[in-house]
């Protein structure tokens, strides 16, 4: 064997909890796609266009001085 | 700074620090610059008018184009001493030849008078006047915002009525001229506030965000002054978000609100008397633009009609009449992420702020 492991070995073994079903890798699978896609999706859906606002911030220039003046354009 | 009339313009980095010494736009203009609103071009060049007071405030008005680096290309006078209509707080809309039928770049004027119509001034890439349009004169068309629609092949102007709390958006055709089909949308500004001077617009995606002033009722305002207010509608007229930025005391307020947007960031700049301010918003892009990005581009930094971008590398419409109702797959496909009306455009290395001179006070 390549990697030193027996066919045995190699078999998964899945972790249970006493008194609870075992549950096959198939449904393990779908659940983790379902909550995947669940996840992947409620973002955009529930938030709002506007995420954040931040606080006003005065202007400076390259000395530090804050600028004055109107008709301010970025 | 100092007071002058001319435009300033500094260079800032992305995170919006000055870069460099201001520059006058328009170097020994004969007559002293007071009121100025400025546009970026599909093309990444600029267009800008100014008023004068010649005789009476603002009786008078000049158009300048900039190529993209801001030097000036041309000019023309629009009115000097016109005795009836007025020239400042004018909205402009440059969309460079965004179509066959788009008479180049427009402004408006408005009157302090009685008139019914003033007219709006259509000019060539040459600064000549290609033609003008009567525009309805009420509700007021100062401090408005006007977007070029490129599915629609035709101009939104987005205004507010006195005494109400609705947006209006109406549609105009190529040559501004007036389309049966408005939309007066609410705003959700507190009851018993007016929403005032909704004077920048950008359409991000599906989407259309306004920021305007709201006044309190019961409040004498000084100027155009009021609090800070951004509203989200949809391409189908819906509202969809109200936030409130900023709010003030004592009839104090911000003026002359604007927006650019650079992927999911977009920039709020107001002045507070003449103190200039900056907010920082951030956008849910996935939602603004209907789909999820595929990660080989950055949605919103290129932007359509004031984004610098070839019109001819533009996904084309899918030729059907768009409709407000129209499916947001559809519009998400023919306009892109636009930032039409704003100065978005050449995304990080064409970051300007002007600032007008300090005794360049709005007059009404």
């Amino acid at each position: 064997m390549p990697l030193g492991f027996s066919e045995e070995e190699n078999m998964p073994n899945y972790p249970t909890i006493r008194g609870l079903p075992k549950l096959s890798a198939a449904t393990v699978a779908r659940a983790a796609l379902i909550l995947g896609l669940a996840l992947a999706a409620a973002p955009a859906l529930a938030a709002d266009p506007i995420a954040s606002v931040g606080a006003p911030i005065g202007i400076r220039d390259a000395s530090g001085l804050e600028l004055s003046g109107n008709w301010a354009r970025i | 700074m100092t007071g002058g009339d001319t435009y300033n313009v500094m260079e800032m980095d992305d995170e919006f620090n000055v870069t460099s010494s201001r520059r006058r736009l328009v170097e020994d203009w004969p007559q002293r610059l007071v009121d100025h609103q400025i546009a970026a071009c599909p093309d990444g060049t600029w267009l800008h008018v100014a008023s004068a007071n010649v005789t009476v405030p603002n009786d008078s008005a000049y158009l300048f184009r900039y190529d993209a680096d801001l030097n000036l290309v041309c000019s023309a006078t629009i009115a000097e001493s016109d005795p009836v209509l007025r020239y400042n707080d004018a909205p402009l809309v440059c969309t460079g030849g965004a179509t066959a039928d788009d008479p180049m770049d427009g402004t408006a004027t408005h009157s302090e008078g009685d008139l019914e119509r003033t007219p709006f001034l259509f000019f060539d890439e040459n600064c000549e006047p290609s033609a003008q349009e009567p525009h309805p004169a009420n509700p007021s068309v100062t401090g408005t915002s006007i977007l070029w629609d490129e599915e629609r092949g035709g101009f939104w102007q987005i205004r507010t009525t006195p005494d109400d709390f609705p947006v209006l958006f109406q549609l105009y055709g190529p040559w501004m001229e007036p389309v049966d089909e408005s939309y007066s949308v609410d705003t959700l500004v507190p009851e018993g506030y007016t929403t005032h001077w909704p004077q920048a617009a950008v359409q991000v995606g599906d989407y259309y965000i306004v920021a305007h002033l709201a006044r309190a009722p019961g409040v004498i305002y000084n100027s155009d002054k009021g609090d800070l207010w951004l509203q989200v509608f949809d391409r189908g007229f819906n509202h969809v978000q109200a936030v409130e930025v900023a709010t003030f005391a004592d009839g104090g307020g911000a003026q002359r609100p604007w927006l650019t947007a650079r992927g999911d960031q977009l920039v709020l700049v107001y002045d507070d008397d003449l103190w200039p301010h900056r907010v920082d918003v951030t956008l849910n892009l996935d939602l603004l633009m209907g789909e999820e990005p595929d990660g080989t581009d950055e949605p919103g930094l290129d932007t359509g009609p004031a984004g610098g971008e070839d019109p001819a590398e533009e996904e084309p419409a899918d030729g059907s009449p768009a409709t407000p109702a129209a499916s947001p797959e559809s519009r998400s496909e023919a306009s892109g992420c636009n930032t039409a009306g704003g100065p978005g455009g050449r995304a990080l290395a064409g970051l300007m702020f002007g600032l007008m001179g300090l005794w360049g006070r709005r007059r009404r």
